[in-house]
């Protein structure tokens, strides 16, 4: 796959059907306090997952062996996200951003450039998940938002570790938040 | 007003002990229903500090007692360095409540006795290769992860929330250098998409 195709990496084959953009952007969440505000919440954690999901699915033509494998499990840990995430703004009676038609990953070169830039989003979306978990109103679900970014933190050890850093970089995960 | 600033000012004001005394009283209205969450919030940094404490003690059991491989060793005495970091910071914030932190495990005997009640099974004279310890130490993170799970779930302070999906995360990737060391297969290494420190040791 052309390294250029990483510039508008589409994000489709996750089943979405939204208009294509996020209202609320990565990264900037707003304030808790209620199920109209956990929606919202929500719905910032899945345009977060929308874009990873986006990451792999470009990604994955430049990693080979154990890299590649990781990157096809990590994969679908992102989609199983995307789904719990969807069913959970339905079921609070709001609805699930779709992903954007592109997301600008800038060019990487080959396989370990692929690897940084994975382990950086997946850097943000753990600092997405932990703005949301303390503006989570319903316990519940501020548990299962910490499951995923603890699943999202282990994904980024693996990738650190395939670029030959140490692991476990510091003794609390904030995702460089 | 800011709901959180008028909280942390209540929680400011309550001594722990009286916090503390007040949970399960049924106070009503705000400042008992704080206080009584400042109570509860401080059981619950209590409960993750005594696992913390028996994790650092474990740990230091299996540096002792395990194979003496560098590596092994260079990761185990990491791990035990990020949950001392942990284990400050909890002894920190009950500080804040007046609380005082508990015991530390004395010995061995004390060690095996918190590890029992903490529901911990690998022996701790089980320790002689590197993949019992691996399965020692995973079986350690995965306690931990479901107490910080729970702690999520329970907490009543924002930055304590904060804290404790800092820290759980930080736990789900020491199980999973642990799983590493025990499988090359990555859905071994990474089992689920939610941690809930629930997998199998391999």
């Amino acid at each position: 796959m052309p390294a250029a195709g990483l510039l508008a990496a589409g994000c489709g084959g996750n089943g979405d059907d939204g208009d294509g953009f996020a209202t609320t952007p990565p990264g900037r969440l707003p304030a808790g306090g209620g199920d109209d505000a956990d929606v919202d919440l929500l719905n910032g954690a899945l345009a977060a997952e929308h874009r990873l999901v986006a990451a792999y699915l470009s990604g994955l033509p430049l990693l080979e062996g154990r890299a590649l494998a990781d990157g096809e499990l990590f994969l679908s840990h992102e989609r199983a996200h995307v789904r719990r995430l969807r069913e959970l703004v339905g079921s609070a009676g709001g609805t699930p951003v779709g992903p954007r038609p592109s997301y600008d990953f800038g060019l990487p070169g080959n396989g370990r450039d692929i690897l940084r830039s994975l382990e950086s989003l997946e850097q943000q979306t753990i600092a997405v998940y932990l703005q949301v978990v303390p503006r989570v109103a319903d316990p519940l679900l501020r548990a299962t938002i910490a499951s995923i970014a603890a699943c999202e933190a282990e994904h980024a050890s693996c990738l650190l570790e395939r670029l030959g850093r140490w692991p476990l970089p510091t003794a609390f995960v904030t995702g460089g938040s | 007003m800011d709901a959180r600033l008028s909280r942390r000012a209540l929680l400011a004001g309550a001594s722990g002990g009286a916090a503390l005394a007040l949970v399960g009283t049924g106070a009503v209205g705000g400042v008992g229903i704080a206080r009584a969450q400042a109570g509860s919030d401080a059981e619950i940094l209590t409960r993750a500090l005594t696992l913390e404490q028996v994790v650092i003690a474990s740990y230091g059991a299996a540096l002792r007692d395990g194979p003496g491989e560098p590596r092994l060793h260079t990761l185990l005495r990491r791990l035990r360095r990020q949950e001392r970091e942990h284990a400050d910071v909890l002894a920190s914030e009950l500080d804040t409540l007046g609380v005082r932190a508990p015991a530390v495990p004395g010995d061995d005997a004390a060690l095996a006795r918190a590890r029992a009640a903490q529901g911990l099974r690998h022996p701790l004279d089980q320790i002689v290769t590197a993949s019992d310890v691996a399965r020692f130490a995973v079986e350690l993170e995965n306690a931990q992860i479901t107490l910080y799970l729970e702690a999520v779930r329970e907490l009543g302070a924002p930055r304590l929330l904060t804290l404790a999906a800092q820290i759980m995360a930080a736990e789900g990737q020491h199980a999973t250098v642990l799983r590493g060391l025990l499988s090359e297969l990555p859905e071994i290494v990474v089992p689920s998409p939610f941690e809930t420190g629930d997998a199998a040791i391999p």
